[in-house]
């Protein structure tokens, strides 16, 4: 199954340069090399009609209409020793505190503004800058509720984050269902593995939200408020409310009065005191946003800012990670918490700076460019990747408006074996790891782990062909070998 | 000037509506150009507001209405006392000045008062165009922004109704008509673009009987500049003026939406909204 695995020049995660597993993986490549083939068909059959049948999909948005999928899984894990682990944890809890720190400058004082470390036009005429929320003094200082840190590793296997996900990350209900199926489907994988166990993470994740009730209040009622049942992540916002024990609304289900949200209810109405919201900041309020929302609460802003309701993810979160922000964040580190980023980014170019834009384009068949305010892998470049037809086209774009845009070197992702029916194949993962503010910074032990299943794909994206596997935070080194 | 400033807007609903919130900015500002010796807001039907001070330093009540209502009207009864200032344009900008203005961190200072936003953008070649002549005709900055001042009043038609509150810059360049609101967002596109931080100002004017001043029924807009080692510099488009004691300034921001005076959320149908202002000068002698 392996004969035909090739490493090239990636950092491959199970195996290394002399095609030996690393040490924490032996016992898990052992057995993908004695195992039938047959059934491992067989079960991986078992696993996808599984995610099918529990309705776990998401919504691909494209420019006709939107279409259902689901996330293919492959059952080869990312597996993370512990002192990886713990290097990692260190690192991210680290940034989303000076994430955190920033959003609260930015909508007080502006000190790091005023001291000239990051330009200030960059927050100021942002376009997820709302400045309709400074001034809010939230509960705990805490902006950020739930992060999902996209991360990667380079072609010395080291980390680096990709990307800061500070309003409505999704995909923490695929991290639950991965792991439930990997459970179910291939048990005895976990032999010789003693793997961190998620069973207490809902209880986290709702501790995590009661502590950012106002005033510290006790038993405080919290709400999911969803888009609705037409949203891509739905299925999220469901499992979330359902596992978590909290009510999942709709804007028209929650109703302001003199600055206090209700919820409404068969018995009359009942206050609520913390909204975990998967509403994007333009819809929440068409008092203060956009007119022409449905899908918010009127008012919700005032009561927000006269702190009789807590809004998590906190609103205007869009300016800390917003694709030029994040060149800063190191230099967010070393501001507020006087520390060195012990999670590196990957280096970035911003094309406002007329040196870095020559440069880049003078380079476009090496970088991968980035528009500023497009995500999840819509409207980007891939340099080495493009026809000569699309780089020119993409740079006519860039030049109409170059502030617009930043740029990366390619990264060589690195890459874990996937299934291909009659063999294993290195495909490229990033893995995207959930962070909780509240009460104390909380890392959910491993995360998202995306792979792009396209052989030689470096999107990983679920909305472009990505697909999902489990990910295996070790409590201890395996045993044997 | 000390003037006694009252604001009536009256909303009538097609049938009763309820749930209703709204926000206003009525408050004159109070700051070294003006002094608000009172200032009450009445609402009927009766209710409690809220107030608070938004990023660009104006003064926002909110207040709600639960139950059911077919008319609402928010009554501002505001006493202010503007201050006369000095200002002499004629006085040229030093190279000190004229070098802030193009540096750094003056542009990152006012950033937010140089950008293009949905109510000012123009293309820019047409920018360019209205420009050019004036720009090199002008001693400085501050001449460039008195010309510009009188170019767009002289070029412009005042038409009610022509335009409405969603026109934006370019509309106004082309057909060259509007009122005070469209003069503003047009002067404030153009001073942009020469590098001049330039914001919205929302208020009144205090027409006197021999007053060839117009706004419409006295609620007006108009524009302020900046310039280095300068306070923020008001002139009036509409009517080709350096603004002074009868201009009372309301609310500042980037264009109009950051000033909007009035906004609500209801459930129901359809309203008419009628707003009048009576300016009353406290000093003028009464006669008789």
């Amino acid at each position: 199954m392996f004969n035909s695995y090739k490493l090239d020049e990636f950092f491959d995660e199970m195996l290394q340069k002399d095609h030996l597993p690393r040490d924490y993986c032996k016992p898990f490549h052992e057995r993908l090399n004695s195992v039938d083939p047959n059934d491992l068909q067989e079960r991986y059959e078992l696993a996808q009609s599984d995610f099918l049948r529990q309705g776990i999909t998401f919504t691909v948005y494209s420019e006709t209409e939107g279409t259902e999928r689901t996330m293919p899984f492959d059952f080869v894990p990312k597996i993370i020793p512990p002192d990886e682990w713990a290097d990692l944890e260190r690192g991210l809890m680290q940034r989303f505190d000076a994430l955190n720190a920033f959003l609260d400058d930015v909508y007080h004082e502006q000190q790091i503004l005023k001291d000239g470390v990051i330009p200030r036009d960059l927050v100021v005429n942002c376009q997820h800058f709302f400045e309709q929320v400074a001034g809010i003094d939230l509960p705990r200082r805490q902006h950020i509720f739930m992060a999902g840190i996209d991360l990667i590793r380079d072609d010395s296997g080291e980390y680096r984050v990709l990307e800061d996900n500070l309003r409505n990350p999704s995909g923490l209900s695929y991290v639950f269902q991965n792991r439930y199926v990997m459970r179910k489907v291939y048990p005895e994988f976990f032999n010789q593995y003693s793997v961190q166990s998620l069973e207490q993470q809902f209880s986290y994740l709702h501790s995590s939200m009661a502590s950012l009730a106002p005033q510290n209040k006790s038993n405080p009622t919290i709400v999911l408020l969803t888009p609705g049942v037409y949203n891509s992540a739905y299925y999220d916002h469901s499992y979330i409310a359902q596992r978590s024990g909290v009510e999942l609304v709709e804007g028209r289900d929650l109703v302001v009065r003199e600055r206090e949200v209700f919820m409404k209810t068969a018995r009359g109405l009942k206050q609520v005191d913390v909204i975990y919201r998967r509403i994007d900041d333009e819809f929440l309020d068409p008092l203060e946003f956009r007119e022409d929302s449905l899908l918010g609460v009127p008012g919700l802003v005032d009561a927000y800012r006269a702190g009789n309701i807590s809004i998590i993810n906190g609103i205007g979160n869009g300016v800390a990670d917003d694709k030029a922000i994040y060149h800063f964040v190191p230099d967010m580190i070393r501001y507020y918490l006087n520390e060195e980023p012990l999670v590196k980014n990957v280096d970035t170019y911003l094309l406002r700076y007329e040196d870095q834009l020559e440069y880049v384009l003078d380079h476009l068949s090496e970088l991968v460019v980035k528009h500023t305010n497009a995500s999840g892998g819509y409207n980007m470049l891939i340099g080495p990747h493009a026809s000569e037809e699309e780089i020119e086209a993409y740079r006519k774009q860039i030049l109409k408006n170059p502030s617009e845009f930043i740029a990366q070197p390619t990264i060589k992702l690195s890459r874990l074996p996937a299934f291909k029916g009659d063999r294993f194949a290195a495909c490229h993962v990033d893995l995207r790891v959930f962070i909780f503010g509240g009460e104390k910074t909380h890392v959910f032990p491993g995360g998202l782990t995306r792979v792009a299943l396209k052989e030689g794909s470096l999107v990983v994206n679920s909305s472009q062909g990505g697909g999902a596997k489990d990910t295996w935070v070790l409590e201890e080194s395996p045993a044997n070998v | 000037m000390k003037f006694e400033v009252t604001q009536t807007n009256s909303y009538e609903y097609e049938r009763p509506v309820r749930q209703s919130i709204n926000q206003f900015r009525l408050r004159p500002l109070h700051d070294e150009l003006q002094t608000v010796h009172e200032y009450t807001a009445i609402i009927d039907p009766v209710s409690e507001t809220y107030g608070h001070t938004d990023y660009w330093g104006n003064y926002v009540e909110t207040f709600y209405i639960w139950s059911e209502h077919q008319t609402l009207s928010i009554e501002t009864i505001s006493k202010v006392e503007t201050n006369s200032i000095e200002f002499d344009v004629s006085n040229p900008l030093t190279s000190e000045q004229r070098q802030e203005l193009t540096s750094h961190s003056f542009k990152q200072a006012y950033a937010e008062y140089l950008i293009d936003r949905h109510y000012t953008t123009i293309p820019e070649d047409a920018m360019k165009k209205e420009t050019n002549e004036i720009w090199a005709q002008s001693r400085d900055e501050l001449d460039f922004v008195v010309n510009l001042n009188e170019h767009i009043y002289n070029s412009m038609e005042y038409v009610s109704g022509a335009t409405n509150v969603m026109t934006t810059a370019d509309e106004v360049l082309e057909h060259r008509t509007g009122v005070c609101q469209d003069y503003t967002h047009l002067m404030l596109a153009l001073c942009r673009y020469r590098g001049i931080p330039a914001r919205y100002v929302s208020g009144y004017i205090y027409i006197g009987e021999n007053s060839a001043y117009r706004g419409d029924a006295a609620t007006h807009a108009w524009l302020e500049v900046k310039l280095p080692g300068q306070k923020w510099f008001g002139v009036d488009p509409t009517n080709n003026a350096i603004v002074g004691e009868q201009h009372i300034r309301i609310a500042v921001g980037r264009d109009y939406s950051d000033i909007s005076p009035l906004k609500g959320v209801y459930i129901g149908g359809a309203h008419t909204l009628d707003v009048s202002v009576s300016v009353k000068n406290l000093e003028e002698r009464v006669s008789g």
